[in-house]
């Protein structure tokens, strides 16, 4: 990471139902991702990845849920200190989104062409040909067929990987400065999904835009990520790059879930299974929010919340057991 | 695989709904295979040419009387023969139908861009301002249309434009109940997420994501009422609070028929004939439409 991050969560904790007596679902979260570079998400169903990424787009309703403690930041200024309208402009020129249906992302009555030029009016484009021009480089790039004839065409009249294409077009159309991905591979077949991966490999060396990738899949994220986050429960549990995290993953969550990706060629009959399922959001108030399904949990691990202890090679994790295993544990970052 | 190869393979995600189709194709669907829609449709198309072109088919004029020549039967100089004033009944129920189509096509449009105004504003912005328009909307749901077009006509008096704002009263809270429900099922669709996303404001949301993805319904809704609308005129002329006598409306025409029926059964006849016809025609086309524009509720 060279220079201020990019965009930075200090601590960020959100909050649904009503204020001060709802629920958290996401607890503490820090993480930053410098200019240009590509940061994975993972963890399960209701972890709070896709929370956090729509709370980075300030997309959560205000009566839904809302940031409860913390602060994020863009470019070093706070997006939660935004008024809605500055918010607009923020979203689509400076970040934008792609969500995880690509079948409905689209609106149905417009032809693609015309929803990626929205995007481009919408921050100030106002020539209507440098629109048109501009929308179809990105119909090109992008790698939809024909893009000039295609422009007029409606979604239906596309394949789920094509409109996901497509969103991608328009993603990157004002040339956002982060692209935030929610699960944009899982509802598609798996050839697809490589070529969606392939392809948003190429959109980021040609546009030099940052990438936030939440996935529940550590195969997606090992393939274009460089650096990951790993969420469990609301929580921040590990933070590594990707190579420590495939070798020396420091959380026992990280190790289950590592150990759970099917191998080829692999022995034992049974896929290994974390033991237990994943807690309801906030269900866990004390300890660990992992320590009920943890086959190294301690006394303490019931009892306090580990802080992220540093580890080797930048790799930091919050676990008592392998901090101390690891002579750790005197390194407590505090957030 | 290279990012170049085409994806045409059809996924789980190909269940996208089709927009609706183009105004060619939605006849086309329209009449394919339905002889009663074709009907209709040349129906309507006959009483619009009548009804524009009236002073000039017409034989005589609606509005001459003539004393010696009251309540006649059918002859070759009065093809449909004359009312209790000696008024040509053909000629009458030519510029009747003028009337009539008129209120038909005038007061649901209305209706349809001030109900959808309302609906769509209650559905999309929610809370306090739903609430507000919803509850007026349910007051003027309470009453039956008929009857609400008769308070209101009561109180603003006869005339042509009384009469349209009064049938565009009546229809304007189901035009809105339609738009609010269809706002609410749309407003949650991911593309309006999407459209968030890359930072579309609100006016521009509704003009452009909403309004075009909740249009079908409400087409469907003023083809519908069109007949309906023009049954409520008939009504409300009927009752003396519609078109005013001298100027001929389907409606009362049948009132001043009934004063002299078994007499001269003639005017209630023809009156009450082409009301149920062009009604009966509007339903029909508003169901082929229907069908066209939405495929999934066809029976």
């Amino acid at each position: 990471m060279t220079g201020a991050p990019l965009l930075e969560l200090h601590d960020v904790s959100i909050e649904f139902g009503s204020p001060g007596r709802g629920l958290t679902v996401v607890e503490s979260v820090s993480f930053a991702i410098g200019a240009g570079e590509t940061v994975g998400l993972v963890g399960e169903s209701g972890s709070g990845k896709s929370v956090t990424s729509l709370a980075i787009m300030r997309l959560i309703p205000g009566l839904v849920g809302r940031v409860a403690k913390g602060d994020i930041l863009f470019e070093g200024k706070s997006l939660l200190a935004l008024s809605e309208p500055e918010m607009v402009d923020v979203r689509g020129r400076e970040m934008a989104m792609i969500f995880q249906e690509p079948m409905s992302s689209l609106n149905p009555v417009m032809s693609i062409g015309d929803q990626i030029a929205e995007a481009l009016m919408l921050h100030g484009w106002s020539d209507r040909k440098a629109r048109h021009a501009r929308a179809v480089e990105m119909l090109r790039l992008v790698g939809i067929p024909n893009p000039e004839g295609r422009f007029k065409a409606y979604p239906h009249e596309f394949s789920g990987g094509m409109r996901q294409r497509v969103m991608i077009a328009m993603a990157v159309a004002c040339n956002p400065q982060l692209l935030i991905a929610d699960e944009p591979t899982t509802a598609l077949d798996v050839t697809i999904q490589a070529q969606v991966l392939e392809l948003m490999k190429k959109v980021r060396q040609e546009t030099g835009t940052a990438i936030l990738l939440i996935s529940h899949d550590l195969g997606v994220i090992a393939d274009i990520c460089k650096r990951v986050v790993v969420m469990y429960a609301g929580r921040m549990v590990e933070e590594a790059d990707i190579a420590s995290i495939l070798r020396t993953p420091a959380h026992p969550y990280t190790q289950g879930l590592l150990k759970s990706v099917p191998q080829r060629g692999s022995q034992s009959e049974r896929l290994y299974q974390i033991a237990g399922s994943v807690p309801m959001a906030g269900a866990i108030k004390r300890g660990c929010p992992f320590h009920p399904r943890c086959p190294m949990a301690e006394a303490r691990c019931s009892d306090v919340m580990p802080p992220m202890f540093r580890f080797a090679d930048g790799q930091r994790a919050a676990c008592w057991v392998t901090a101390e295993r690891a002579g750790a544990l005197d390194t407590a970052v505090v957030a | 695989m290279s990012a170049a190869d085409s994806t045409t393979a059809p996924t789980k995600a190909d269940i996208v709904p089709p927009p609706p189709p183009s105004a060619l194709t939605t006849l086309h669907l329209m009449v394919e295979g339905r002889p009663a829609t074709v009907a209709a449709l040349a129906v309507i198309a006959l009483f619009v040419l009548l009804g524009v072109f009236a002073p000039l088919i017409a034989p005589h004029d609606p509005l001459t009387q003539s004393v010696l020549n009251v309540n006649q039967a059918p002859s070759a100089e009065h093809l449909l023969g004359t009312d209790q004033f000696g008024r040509d009944l053909l000629s009458r129920l030519i510029h009747g139908s003028r009337n009539s189509l008129i209120f038909g096509f005038v007061s649901p449009f209305l209706a349809a861009l001030i109900g959808t105004t309302l609906g769509v504003t209650a559905g999309f912005f929610g809370g306090f301002v739903d609430r507000v328009i919803s509850r007026i909307i349910d007051l003027l749901l309470a009453f039956p249309e008929l009857l609400l077009a008769i308070l209101i006509a009561a109180a603003l008096g006869g005339g042509f434009w009384n009469v349209v704002a009064v049938l565009t009263i009546a229809y304007t809270p189901g035009f809105a109940r339609v738009a609010r429900a269809s706002t609410l099922a749309v407003k949650e669709e991911p593309y309006i997420e999407a459209a968030i996303a890359i930072g579309v404001r609100r006016p521009l949301m509704i003009i452009r994501h909403v309004i075009p993805n909740i249009a079908a319904p409400v087409v469907v809704l003023m083809a519908l009422w069109a007949g309906s609308a023009i049954r409520l005129e008939a009504s409300l002329s009927f009752l003396g609070i519609g078109t005013q006598p001298p100027n001929p409306s389907w409606g009362n025409i049948i009132r001043d028929g009934l004063n002299n029926l078994f007499g001269s059964p003639w005017p209630v006849i023809g009156a009450g004939f082409l009301i149920t016809l062009v009604v009966l025609s509007f339903n029909l086309i508003g169901d082929a439409l229907r069908d066209a524009l939405d495929p999934d509720t066809k029976t």
